[in-house]
């Protein structure tokens, strides 16, 4: 089981939704997660779980290294991204190497998690804005996406950004809308109210801060009844 | 072309045993910071959770062991209301009955006068 958060814009909550999504599955549900911090412009989960600087996912293609695995609590692990945000910085890299580096990823988790004894479900945090050609491959493979927007998602900004949302809503498996009020709270099946930051930028806070609103807990339960339902039992 | 792509469909598919078994180079430590799992766990159940070990005198499901789960699983804002409507000694009396070295330093701190 592989869910994907990605969004079109940059800043919605990405990277907070998967925190949040890991924490209530791995400690509320006991369901073990392996997280993939493939956000290649940033790497803004590893910098959220204060991951030490360490081999990522791309190693294995860039450096022909073993990606370091970092276990973060009982029943959850994070692969950091770092060495792809610095290769993307540095090279010139085609989009197209970056998209066939994750499918590579995809079509090996399962082998790849069996044979470290890592849990079968996964959770990527990606970058905005990927290719709907390769979203579509992705969905051919059985990865279930998670498209995350905030209010611009429904305030048709324009009739271009509206077919955008369109075209990627299309695709999803399930749509969040993020930091709602009180006017835009039923605009969507999944919508995580407004919550005010803590001030430690840990994921742990930041995933109990969205979580301790009663509504958002509810959000990330279905969600997660959406894409990793208790059913699909680690190993089975 | 930067990335290989042989290489790391080799690695990927790879089994733990056929891997490098070195220890991963790491920075210098930074005391909030994750560190990478040393050594990659090798049986197929190693991501499973582990139930916390009462001790020796504790019953497996007696009514403090049944508070402490819940509290511990319940959301931080149900588990605050649910301990202040507890007595302070009756808390203590529950911990008490583990034995845990770090839970014993913990009791010894909040009995402190």
């Amino acid at each position: 089981m592989i869910v994907l958060v990605t969004s079109l814009d940059g800043g919605v909550g990405k990277t907070t939704l998967t925190a949040a999504m890991a924490y209530h599955a791995a400690v509320f549900r006991r369901q073990p997660v392996l997280l993939i911090d493939a956000d290649w412009e940033k790497a803004e989960l590893s910098q959220l779980f204060r991951a030490e600087y360490a081999p990522g996912w791309l190693s294995p293609f860039l450096k022909g290294e073993e990606p370091a695995v970092f276990k973060v609590r009982d029943g959850l692990y994070l692969i950091p991204g770092y060495d792809a945000a610095e290769a993307y910085q540095l090279y010139d890299f085609q989009i197209s190497e970056l998209e066939r580096a994750l499918e590579t990823w995809v079509e090996n988790m399962p082998a790849f998690a069996a044979s470290r004894g890592l849990p079968p479900a996964a959770i990527i945090d990606t970058t905005p804005t990927l290719r709907l050609s390769f979203l579509t491959r992705l969905k051919e493979r059985g990865v279930k996406t998670i498209f995350i927007a905030d209010v611009r998602a429904v305030s048709r900004v324009s009739d271009i950004k509206a077919e955008q949302y369109a075209a990627y809503f299309k695709l999803a498996d399930a749509v969040v809308v993020n930091n709602t009020t009180l006017f835009t709270r039923n605009t969507a099946p999944y919508t995580i109210r407004r919550i005010s930051t803590p001030k430690d930028l840990h994921w742990e806070a930041v995933a109990k801060a969205l979580l301790k609103n009663r509504h958002n807990r509810r959000t990330i339960e279905a969600l997660l009844d959406k894409v990793y339902p208790v059913s699909i039992q680690a190993g089975v | 072309m930067i990335l290989n792509f042989k290489k790391g469909t080799q690695i990927l598919g790879k089994k733990i045993a056929d891997l490098d078994t070195g220890e991963p180079t790491q920075p210098a430590a930074q005391p909030a910071a994750l560190q990478p799992t040393p050594a990659l766990a090798t049986s197929a159940t190693a991501y499973a959770f582990e139930e916390p070990q009462p001790g020796a005198s504790a019953p497996s499901e007696d009514w403090g062991e049944l508070l402490v789960r819940l509290l511990a699983s319940a959301p931080e804002d149900v588990a605050q209301k649910l301990v202040g409507c507890l007595d302070r000694e009756v808390i203590i009396k529950v911990l008490e009955r583990w034995s845990n070295p770090y839970l014993k330093v913990a009791l010894m701190l909040i009995t402190k006068k």
